[in-house]
């Protein structure tokens, strides 16, 4: 092998830690005799399984909270091989919202690792910033760096004390704590995975990895995603939500036509409960006649009204009249607690599906106490055309 | 963007010869990347459309299409993009856009009640303020990349053309737009810094998200009370500047009296008692001296007037906001009047200035064309006029006539304020 320069080394070393970096897939050459290997090889079936497990795990979970043990326990080489077999995967995936979900938890899964080395080893943390191409500088307080960078890491982030009238800012450069610093690189993470895909593929890898994988990606486009909660707003528990919530879901999932009614509904109880616009949008996936560009018009309309908070979820009374109350339970549920009678759908003061998940200890935005009061009348879902919520 | 009067079909002629003669005399520098932006002019004959999508491939087409239809008002995107000339945005494909600026006085609530002239010297106050302290300053933008434009009409415009920001989006500008608007700043806590996870400042003055206030929004530490302390005058952010801001304010009531801070107290809402006993304080016990040399406002028993903090904060902010509807600087295809061209509704030239020159810049002395080697012309004046800030006072009543360098008499026309004598007889119709 020939002799490498020492900062060479050093992008080397952060390439396998850090394998969302730019440059990375060149080690894939000193790991794997080739691509095809890669995908097809017995030697990694460990790693393809790993890199399954990614996928799914995010696909499940975005958040990224729930731990990999299978991961954890893998070695160095298997760990990078798995990363990057995950992005290959996504690559051939037919929709986009795994992708968009991997991002998040693998990002969230990096910072984990960055929030120990910005106060622990400052020039790695500097290092991998600036190969993400947002270059920082160490500083007395934390972290320094430029506006410009500031801003387009900062912009997809909601929490108020990211806005740069609160930073402190001094001729065009913003310093920032560690924390915030490795949140930032974080979203940077985000942003790099998600544009960086799906990868550029010749056909061929693209045929074979596409017939290998046959199942798991037939699995991976039906499977409904968990909403996820928007960011830094609040935790979306989903073993919260009501029994009419969990069965539109069901229904979705497995691909029954859910009326329209029950579209409305789902997106209106998701958003009011902090769910992301984009994870609201991919909860249609299922339906039968799913339509991307109608369903996030839909979902845009249900959601935008009202300064953002969006249309009132219909009442428990309403969803009855409609057929869409399963307090008594569902037969045909998988799941014993979904089978069961629900005792919290019959208490006199449970009028809506909101009420229910903030009583079961859920977070969701009411209407404001006077308007309630006041009785006024929640207004009602609008006509649609069809493939979406309505 | 200046009001345009409608004028009658001899006196738009007048106007547009000469818009001509200025145009047939002058070379217009083309500003940089011209070649990728969209320019658009509107003509002084009402039969001619207004002209939009239209790109040159060289400062000669440009100059050239400037002396053959001497256009009332001309624009160009603040964009640039790979196809200027197609019509819709799409096809234009944006590339990035430079960063605009725009402080108009209209915009700018001290503005009301008050003369065009006196608004003009308020503008360019302000307009200084946010150009040394905002964007030289806290934002950093290198002065080379920074042009500084009279509009020609009542405001000033700031280009950044910093590689670094010409790709931010919409978004990222309007950032930079509430920085400079101080959204969000409350005075009460504007010297405390926002520990991690804390909530935004209890008064906003912009729009908050619904959902703000939960879970990652909780305060984390045990308040302390607020505002006793200062940050001192050169932290970074808004701290440092409230401080400064709050300095200025001490040091013109110290300069001024007790009586002039117990009248501004009142003007911004205290009651007269309050008022005067802060005034008091401040001015008269020599508290002033104490918060300053102290950073502290451990100075007197009571909390302070919350119209004093609110008064400290329109200090510190600039209102950049612009036309309310259309904010200028979030929206990244934005069309901005062209520097060296001239505003139709004043016969103002479109003016680059030297940082240097900003203090200095008189409008009514420095923003008229020339015309040199011309003659005066005779207008007749169809309202009362005065206008002392012409170097040539131009003062007099409606039916006067008044024989004026060129470029005031171009001024009072398109301002539908005087007729020149040359564009005939007024027609029937708009005679009073």
């Amino acid at each position: 092998m020939a002799v490498r320069g020492a900062p060479a080394v050093a992008d080397r070393d952060l390439w396998a830690k850090y394998p969302f970096l730019p440059g990375a897939e060149s080690l894939i050459a000193d790991y794997s005799p080739s691509l095809g290997e890669l995908i097809a090889g017995p030697a990694y079936a460990r790693a393809r399984e790993l890199g399954r497990i990614r996928v799914r795990a995010a696909a499940d979970d975005p958040t990224g909270t729930a731990a990999l043990t299978e991961l954890d326990r893998a070695d160095p080489d298997e760990r990078f091989l798995s990363f990057m077999y995950a992005r290959l995967l996504l690559s051939v995936a037919s929709t986009t919202a795994p992708g968009r979900r991997w991002s998040v938890a693998e990002a969230r899964r990096a910072a984990e690792r960055l929030d120990e080395v910005t106060e622990r080893l400052p020039m790695e943390f500097t290092a991998v910033a600036r190969l993400l191409g947002f270059p920082v500088e160490p500083s007395t307080g934390g972290y320094r760096l430029t506006l410009a960078d500031y801003l387009r890491l900062s912009a997809g982030l909601r929490e108020p004390e990211f806005r740069l009238v609160h930073q402190r800012l001094a001729r065009g450069e913003v310093e920032v704590s560690a924390g915030r610093a490795a949140r930032l690189l974080q979203e940077g993470i985000r942003v790099r995975l998600s544009t960086s895909l799906p990868a550029d593929l010749a056909p061929e890898v693209r045929n074979r990895l596409q017939a290998a994988e046959l199942d798991f990606l037939r699995d991976l486009a039906q499977r409904v995603p968990m909403p996820m909660q928007r960011r830094g707003v609040m935790v979306l528990r989903a073993e919260y939500f009501p029994p009419c919530i969990r069965k539109m879901r069901r229904m979705l999932e497995k691909g029954e036509n859910l009326a329209h009614s029950g579209r409305f509904a789902l997106a209106a109880f998701l958003h009011r409960s902090g769910a992301d616009f984009d994870t609201i949008v991919d909860a249609y996936r299922g339906a039968p006649d799913f339509d991307e560009s109608i369903s996030r018009y839909q979902v845009e309309h249900i959601t935008q009204r009202d300064g953002g908070r969006g249309y009132e979820p219909p009442t428990c009374e309403t969803l009855r009249s409609q057929g869409l109350c399963f307090r008594e339970g569902d037969p045909a549920a998988p799941n014993a607690v979904d089978r069961a009678r629900d005792a919290l759908c019959f208490e006199p003061v449970l009028v809506r599906p909101t009420l229910y998940y903030r009583l079961r200890g859920g977070a969701a935005v009411e209407r404001p106490a006077a308007e309630a009061a006041a009785g006024g009348a929640a207004p009602g879902p609008t006509p649609s055309r069809s493939g979406g919520p309505g | 963007m200046g009001k345009t009067v409608a004028l009658d079909p001899p006196t738009l002629e007048w106007a547009h010869r000469q818009f001509q003669t200025y145009y047939r005399s002058t070379h217009v520098e083309p500003p940089a990347r011209f070649t990728r932006r969209e320019f658009a002019a509107f003509p002084f004959s009402v039969q001619t459309l207004m002209r939009r999508h239209a790109s040159f491939r060289s400062a000669e087409d440009l100059r050239g299409f400037l002396e053959e239809e001497a256009p009332r008002h001309v624009y160009y995107s603040s964009a640039y993009y790979r196809n200027p000339s197609d019509a819709t945005m799409v096809a234009k494909e944006w590339l990035g856009a430079d960063l605009i600026f725009d402080l108009d006085a209209d915009h700018l609530r001290q503005a009301e009640g008050k003369t065009y002239a006196e608004q003009l010297t308020l503008a360019r106050s302000r307009f200084r303020d946010l150009v040394d302290d905002f964007l030289l300053g806290d934002f950093g933008f290198d002065p080379r990349d920074v042009t500084l434009v009279f509009s020609g009409g009542r405001g000033f415009h700031a280009h950044v053309h910093a590689d670094a920001v010409l790709t931010l989006s919409s978004g990222e500008r309007r950032e930079l737009v509430e920085y400079i608007l101080g959204v969000g700043v409350d005075p009460r806590e504007g010297v405390r810094e926002m520990r991690e996870g804390e909530r935004g400042p209890g008064l906003s003055m912009g729009p908050r998200s619904e959902l703000a206030g939960t879970e990652a929004g909780r305060p984390t530490g045990v308040r302390q009370r607020p505002f006793q302390r200062l940050a001192p005058p050169d932290a970074p952010g808004w701290p440092g500047r409230i401080t400064r801001a709050f300095f200025r304010i001490l040091t013109r009531w110290e300069d001024g009296g007790a009586e002039l801070a117990a009248r501004e107290m009142q003007e911004a809402g205290a009651h007269e008692a309050v008022a005067r006993e802060w005034a008091d304080r401040l001015v008269r016990q020599g508290k002033g001296r104490r918060i300053r040399e102290g950073l502290t406002l451990d100075v007197a028993a009571g909390d302070f007037p919350p119209e004093l903090l609110a008064q400290i904060l329109e200090q510190a902010r600039i209102d950049v906001q612009g036309e309310t509807d259309a904010p200028v600087t979030t929206d990244i295809h934005r069309l901005i009047r062209l520097p060296g061209s001239l505003h139709g509704g004043t016969g103002f030239r479109v003016l680059p200035l030297a940082h240097e020159e900003l203090d200095r810049f008189e409008p009514f002395r420095d923003a008229p064309v020339p015309f040199a080697g011309t003659s005066p012309v005779d207008v007749r004046l169809l309202t009362d006029v005065s206008y002392p800030t012409f170097p040539e006072a131009t003062r007099g009543k409606e039916g006067e006539t008044l024989n004026l360098p060129r470029a005031t008499a171009l001024f009072l026309t398109l301002r539908g304020e005087a007729r020149p004598a040359a564009a005939g007889a007024a027609p029937t119709s708009s005679r009073p």
